[in-house]
């Protein structure tokens, strides 16, 4: 790495930002004040060009009138009071319910392991294990959750096997075509979310830490609960999230693991275009994202979201 | 030329897109006086004879780059209607008696001109004018659409754990099953056939089964709301694989379904059950599948290599294979002749197999009380609502 | 094991709740890959052991090809939303009012993969008119067919889908860099990209490789989006989709998912035991020099 450009008549010391290795005439380019600038701006125009305006384009349509097969300009407001009438505000309340659960169950069976990972295992090690959780997703989810079906049914793995043990006489069929159902493939789903996330936000917590904890006498519920969730907040914060959106949104565990009529936002989203419905769609679509904003808003009230993506000190 | 090939071209354009290239937007090889091969976007229920549709192909004579599609109603309008889809394809499948009308409405697909197919002529009778599907490949008195196969939309049960054949939709709702029936996850089939039953078993007036009005939507609701609570249902089943996986499993013992669903589950289940499809006395919901020339494809002169395919579609090759694979109804005459003179392709007992499922079809389509599918029906947003309560409950 | 103070049984104990977990998500990948070897296929009370399905799978062009379009956009994916997340990450950084930015980046994934398919595919027309109006004003036909359903607007959905994840991620493993050692690095004389690409990627190198994979892995799986914004081909996920509405997964189709799931599990759990097995002895060894005597 080249330190030190004399080259330029600068001095070596003195912070200056115009202190540079390129030739001058490629300094338009790669010079701190040249194009290099706007690089970081490239996301952001991205986004508002390839989202922020299609979407704004779905909220114009959500207000449209529909039309039996398209919809045309106008302003109405009859897909939100659709969806407030007739039953699909509590099917959308009861799928983030479900949802929430997914979180929960994930962050308790997920998180310890990231805990353990980083802690114990050999640093080099580490991103190898954590690589174990990538393999299932390999294969499509579709067909990984279509496997859980004679898993969890009837005449299922799970049942033949209790039947065998004498732990039960008739087969349970809770575990399937029910919202347990729709929780358990959730979960299954999409735990490494959670393994991955608490894995990365834990390489914040510095080793010692553990062992100034354990020196200062404090029980390991102790430092779980005032030390290290503190640190891997961010982590947890994201798998959380992530979660949380895909179970929302993701027809697919419904659809094949749920009972009669069960149904998430993204089914509720799916059912609406299906008839040709576009202004209801996007009216939910509209709900969806007006969700999201208002629980950042109570998170970030509660928790101070920002301290959340602050570098650790 | 396959798919694959097919693909680069598309991959090309696409590249060539980002960078700019002059010729970017034509796709070299083709001209606006004659296509060479079908751009085709077709489910995969619309082949027989191999795994993929080089089958279909040799026999058309035309060459075919086939996208897959599923079977919702609103990828085509979404496609066609509002995205570039008639840039991409120049035919496709779907619905008919309702995705027509709606396509050619909004000026997606064109008029056909059947002259230009021979087989038409051995056309089930029908579907000519006045015929009782007529209006399934019409629009506003013209022709837009080419059926391939129809059918009767009824009940799989398994008849060794059940022991009787039933002849009524309501041996669904007996307590006996509670917790092991299946109903179709989407309001049009389920709706049809259940308000079929309502109205045969005369618990609800039901002026047109096939475009109920909203209080005639609402009471056939309330019906399925009340059974949906007492856990009459296990589930409400949606895709292929998911329908036979249910009835194949032992996981339900009867479930509204399409017959195809009946015939593969029946395979899969060996001697352990026995899935037969039922003919019910107060009705089904009939359906058809009809395929399409896009008006991007008649931009690309490809109605020459469309009305070859079109013609294997109503060739008896295809109704006795598709009979044969599928189950679904052929759409033309002289299956049975068919398969008289094709002892090699159809032996003894395929064929006697194959003429008694074509008897059940026609004694399904003989019911008083059937009623054909229809995909866009007037209170399409009473259905909607409904079936959301119905989900809730 | 690395905590001397630790209980042995506990360490093995956490060991055993990870495979057990590992284990558990792979079951259903076990029980496609034994589907895989059945003559009848999925669902059927009858078990024919066969590699039929296999022998056959590389030659289904329709599936060999849809799997190189599923590649080709999960490489197309990864090139674009992996340097874009660090971008982002990087401005997010710097920037005083980081919630409005970060709101943005997350957006997306809050909207259904339905609805954003839907939007961009107006938009695409439109945005394709517009062109087309431009070029023809210039009297050039060079802007034509850029935003025509095809790779490239399949692509920009995938990139919309995965960027906040890859933002994310990269974001968190940033959060423990120290914004000194650039500022450091500058003050010796190192231009900005210098700083970043010797002092700061090495520490969050694997921060960024994480993204990648799981922009791979969110790219394999996407059906909707793609299904909406692509033009005349098919990638796996598709094709899968497809089969499973309307005529079942075919023998082939687990065959291949067989493959795609076996490789990888090969190839990580290879790397694992090397990894594991080397990191023991290279203890062992450590401690040897330290403790001649003791470490045996």
């Amino acid at each position: 790495m080249a330190v030190s450009h004399a080259k330029h008549g600068q001095p070596l010391m003195g912070g200056s930002r115009n202190i540079t290795a390129s030739p001058d005439r490629w300094r338009w380019l790669t010079g701190e004040d040249g194009l290099q600038k706007w690089v970081f701006y490239i996301p952001a125009l991205f986004m508002v060009f390839f989202f922020i305006i299609p979407l704004a384009l779905t909220m114009v349509w959500s207000v449209f009138e529909r039309t039996r097969f398209w919809m045309e300009p106008g302003f109405t407001l009859f897909a939100y009071e659709t969806f407030f009438t007739s039953a699909r505000a509590e099917n959308y309340l009861f799928s983030m319910i479900h949802s929430a659960w997914a979180v929960a169950i994930s962050f308790v069976i997920g998180f310890p392991i990231a805990v353990f990972v980083r802690r114990r295992i050999p640093q080099i090690a580490q991103h190898r294990v954590i690589l174990l959780f990538i393999l299932p997703f390999m294969i499509s989810e579709l067909v990984r959750v279509f496997a859980l079906r004679p898993v969890l049914g009837r005449h299922g793995l799970i049942n033949n096997l209790l039947i065998q043990l004498g732990i039960i006489d008739e087969p349970i069929s809770v575990i399937l075509f029910t919202p347990v159902g729709v929780v358990i493939g959730d979960v299954l789903s999409f735990l490494p979310f959670m393994v991955f996330a608490g894995f990365l936000a834990m390489e914040a917590v510095q080793k010692y830490v553990f062992e100034v904890c354990d020196d200062l006498g404090a029980s390991a519920l102790r430092t779980f609960r005032d030390v290290i969730i503190p640190l891997a907040a961010p982590g947890i914060f994201a798998g959380g999230v992530f979660i949380f959106v895909n179970s929302l949104g993701g027809a697919l565990v419904p659809t094949i693991l749920g009972g009669p009529g069960a149904v998430n936002a993204g089914m509720i989203v799916n059912q609406a275009i299906v008839a040709v419905d576009f202004p209801l769609a996007m009216a939910i679509s509209t709900i969806m994202i007006a969700t999201m904003i208002l629980l950042l808003y109570i998170g970030h009230r509660v928790f101070d979201l920002t301290k959340i993506l602050e570098p650790i000190q | 030329m396959d798919q694959h090939e097919f693909n680069r071209r598309f991959f090309l354009k696409g590249l060539a897109g980002i960078t700019g290239a002059a010729m970017a937007g034509y796709v070299p090889g083709l001209s606006a006086a004659e296509a060479e091969e079908l751009r085709c976007w077709f489910s995969g229920i619309a082949k027989v004879g191999a795994k993929d549709f080089s089958a279909m192909a040799a026999h058309a004579g035309v060459e075919l780059a086939v996208t897959t599609k599923s079977a919702r109603a609103d990828e085509a309008i979404q496609k066609m209607v509002v995205g570039d889809g008639n840039k991409l394809f120049d035919a496709l499948t779907d619905n008919g008696g309702g995705m027509e009308d709606a396509l050619a409405s909004q000026k997606a697909i064109v008029p056909l001109d059947v002259s230009q197919i021979p087989n038409w002529n051995n056309i089930l009778p029908m579907y000519n004018e006045g015929g009782l599907s007529a209006d399934t490949v019409r629009y506003d008195g013209k022709i837009y659409a080419v059926p391939y196969i129809s059918n009767a939309d009824s009940m799989a049960y398994d008849y060794k754990a059940l022991g009787f054949h039933p002849d009524s939709w309501g041996v669904m709702f007996d307590s006996q099953f509670k917790g092991y029936v299946a109903l179709q996850n989407d309001f049009g089939p389920t709706l049809t056939n259940m308000a079929c039953y309502l109205k045969g078993s005369g618990q609800v007036e039901i002026e047109n089964v096939g475009d109920m009005k909203p209080d005639e939507v609402k009471a056939v609701c309330q019906f399925l709301i009340k059974y949906k609570k007492k856990g009459q249902f296990r589930t409400f089943w949606d895709g292929f694989q998911n329908g036979v996986s249910l009835l194949a499993s032992g996981e339900v013992l009867m479930s509204s379904c399409w017959e195809p669903v009946a015939l593969v589950a029946n395979k899969k289940t060996g001697d352990k059950r026995e899935i037969l499809y039922g003919t019910m006395k107060e009705g089904h919901q009939l359906w058809n599948n009809v395929v399409m020339l896009s008006k991007g494809g008649r931009k690309r002169g490809a109605d020459a290599l469309f009305y070859k395919l079109a013609n294997v579609y109503l060739s008896t090759w295809f109704g006795a294979n598709t009979l044969k694979s599928y189950g679904f109804a052929p759409q033309m005459t002289g299956v049975n002749e068919y398969m008289d003179a094709n002892p090699d392709e159809f032996d003894g007992n395929t064929r006697k197999v194959l003429q008694q499922r074509l008897a059940d079809k026609n004694a399904r389509y003989a019911v008083k009380g059937n009623a054909w599918q229809n995909v866009f029906p007037t209170h399409l947003r009473a259905y909607q609502d409904w079936w959301a309560r119905l989900q809730a409950a | 094991m690395l905590d001397e103070h630790g209980n042995v049984w506990s360490y093995r104990a956490k060991w055993a709740y990870l495979l057990f977990v590992v284990f558990v998500l792979l079951l259903p990948v076990f029980y496609i890959i034994y589907i895989s070897f059945n003559e009848h296929g999925f669902g059927a009370a009858i078990y024919e052991f066969t590699v039929d399905w296999y022998r056959v799978v590389l030659g289904d062009k329709m599936l060999v090809a849809s799997l190189e379009w599923t590649l080709y956009l999960a490489v197309g994916a990864v090139a674009s939303a992996v340097p874009l997340g660090l971008l982002a990450a990087k401005f997010c950084k710097r920037s005083h009012n980081k919630v409005p930015f970060v709101t943005l980046m997350l957006m997306p994934l809050f909207v259904p993969a339905d609805i954003m398919g839907s939007s961009l595919l107006v938009f695409f027309k439109n945005l394709s008119k517009f062109f087309e109006w431009f070029s023809d004003s210039l009297g050039v036909t060079w802007f034509y067919g850029w935003f025509d359903l095809g790779f490239l607007t399949a692509l920009i959905g995938q990139i919309i889908y995965t960027l906040p994840y890859a933002f994310i991620v990269i974001l968190i493993t940033m959060s423990r860099y120290r914004v000194q050692q650039t500022e450091a690095a500058r003050s010796c004389g190192a231009t900005g990209w210098q700083a970043f690409w010797h002092v700061e990627f090495p520490q969050i190198r694997a921060g960024v490789f994480s993204a990648c994979a799981f922009v791979t892995i969110l790219s394999f799986n996407e059906a909707t989006r793609t299904a909406l914004l692509k033009g005349g081909f098919d990638t796996f996920t598709n094709v899968l989709v497809s089969e499973m509405l309307n005529i079942g997964m075919s023998g082939e189709s687990y065959a291949m998912a067989g493959i795609m799931s076996v490789t990888p599990m090969v190839v990580i759990g290879g790397i694992l035991t090397y990894t594991l097995v080397r990191s023991d002895r290279l203890a062992r060894v450590a401690r040897a020099k330290a403790e001649p005597i003791m470490s045996t």
